[in-house]
């Protein structure tokens, strides 16, 4: 097996086929359409914001309540916009990097809060893959695969990380069933706080229930963390990738928590699309078969 | 490059050098930016989420007591809580962001206390009172022991932070 890191996930020298030029283009679509969806809504929220309570990132070097309560966090999010799109159509090297440097100012802004949260990391990651990409290689094919490849390459790094990070906060006793229950009890508190109500769903109530069933499924979550670098590699890539979502699936089941857009991309990433467009493709070229 | 066709060997591998130097640079960035920021700069982050795991969790509940006369500032249950149950999401604000709000603010300034009022009532509070109460999770033995501890009532009455916390 190859171990190269840049072989496994850049794949400079393999042959262009039509279904990875689509995948790799739908990859950047949701770069961009996701950046473009997390700067307005985060801009329409910093509007109603007044003061700072924990300054995130680049919140700690500058300050970030000049966006507040005015019409300026929407100005900055129609300026991304406006770089998106002519990063998306005309390919100008320098239009994502201006895109992202903006995303990173709104996403301070709108977790000044206290929330510290993760469900945009990996689009964040994706879009930075573009701007660097686009920024670095002349060669648009080159640009974008490595783009795709620093996603899968993020996804792993990250997914692993905080593996270890539950390892050493916590240590061997992190999937501890108990700890399942004091999390489905935040999230049914945050459920409440959210709509006035709660109702726990059945996967709620046997990990409630069972310490052993709620144990498992912080194992499953643990082990599939630890060993999610392995998308790096090709040829475990998928099947990783596949557990990945079950574990997304599995928190939202158990906590509640969706994290939309990672899922999203996890599926876009997760499954061969390219070999897929490819073969489909390959059977309608192919010539009928003549009947006698 | 057109589908089907090799990119040629000596581009190829100039790539390779400039992807393994571009991937080094964001990765002793991204060590740098964590290690000096408490662990995140958006988007690179060492995802700490879940990670101090059986630890006290605190969150917030809102209640609207608009008709619940005077408030009473003992600690309850969640079966206890008095007046209406009231979703956040019903004004557009994020259960998550006013948890925090409540349980990392130290010093109920006048400022702080408005900052909540705008968040709970963004378009005014058309009469109603808000008490939010700051919900804490504990482990014990087997079980988790949930307290709910009123700490300001915003919107009609007035802003009235709860004894305890006055400075």
């Amino acid at each position: 097996m190859n171990w190269s890191l840049t072989d496994n996930l850049f794949e400079f020298e393999r042959p262009d086929t039509t279904g990875q030029r689509v995948f790799r283009r739908a990859v950047e679509l949701f770069a961009v359409a996701s950046s473009l969806y997390l700067a307005w809504s985060w801009a329409s929220y910093i509007t109603r914001l007044s003061d700072v309570v924990l300054p995130l990132g680049i919140a700690r070097y500058m300050d970030i309540s000049i966006l507040f309560g005015s019409t300026t966090a929407p100005a900055l999010a129609a300026v991304l916009t406006g770089f998106g799109l002519i990063g998306f159509w005309f390919r100008n090297r320098w239009a994502y990097a201006v895109a992202f440097l903006i995303l990173v100012v709104l996403y301070a802004a709108r977790f000044s809060q206290g929330e510290i949260p993760h469900s945009a990391n990996l689009a964040g990651m994706t879009f930075l893959g573009f701007a660097l990409g686009a920024a670095v290689f002349k060669n648009r094919t080159f640009a974008d695969r490595f783009a795709v490849g620093f996603a899968y390459f993020s996804l792993g790094l990250g997914y692993t990380s905080a593996a270890f990070v539950k390892l050493i906060a916590t240590g061997l006793s992190w999937p501890d069933g108990r700890h399942l229950w004091m999390w489905i009890n935040e999230k049914a508190v945050d459920e409440i706080a959210r709509t006035g109500v709660l109702v726990l769903n059945p996967v709620q109530e046997i990990a409630l229930s069972s310490h052993t069933m709620a144990t498992g499924l912080l194992v499953f979550g643990l082990v599939t963390e630890f060993f999610a670098f392995l998308t790096w590699y090709k040829r475990t890539r998928y099947v990783v990738m596949q557990l990945v979502l079950g574990l997304h699936i599995g928190i939202y089941l158990a906590m509640d928590i969706i994290f939309m857009l990672s899922m999203v991309e996890l599926v876009l990433l997760g499954l061969p699309w390219a070999a897929l467009i490819d073969y489909a493709r390959d059977r309608r070229l192919q010539p009928t078969a003549a009947v006698s | 490059m057109t589908p089907g066709m090799t990119p040629d060997p000596g581009d190829a591998s100039r790539a390779k050098k400039t992807s393994t130097r571009v991937l080094t640079i964001v990765m002793v960035v991204y060590a740098v930016t964590c290690a000096v920021n408490l662990g995140e700069f958006w988007p690179f982050s060492i995802y700490p989420m879940f990670s101090q795991a059986g630890n006290t969790w605190h969150r917030v509940v809102l209640r609207d007591v608009s008709d619940s006369g005077a408030v009473d500032w003992k600690s309850t249950t969640l079966e206890d809580l008095p007046g209406e149950p009231f979703g956040a999401a019903s004004v557009g604000a994020d259960p998550i962001d006013l948890a925090n709000f409540v349980s990392k603010t130290r010093d109920w300034t006048p400022e702080r206390i408005e900052a909540l009022e705008l968040q709970v009532f963004p378009r005014g509070h058309d009469g109603q009172s808000i008490l939010a109460f700051r919900v804490s999770g504990t482990l014990i033995g087997d079980s988790v022991a949930v307290v709910a501890k009123p700490v300001v009532v915003v919107g009609a009455v007035g802003n009235i932070l709860s004894p305890e916390l006055m400075p």
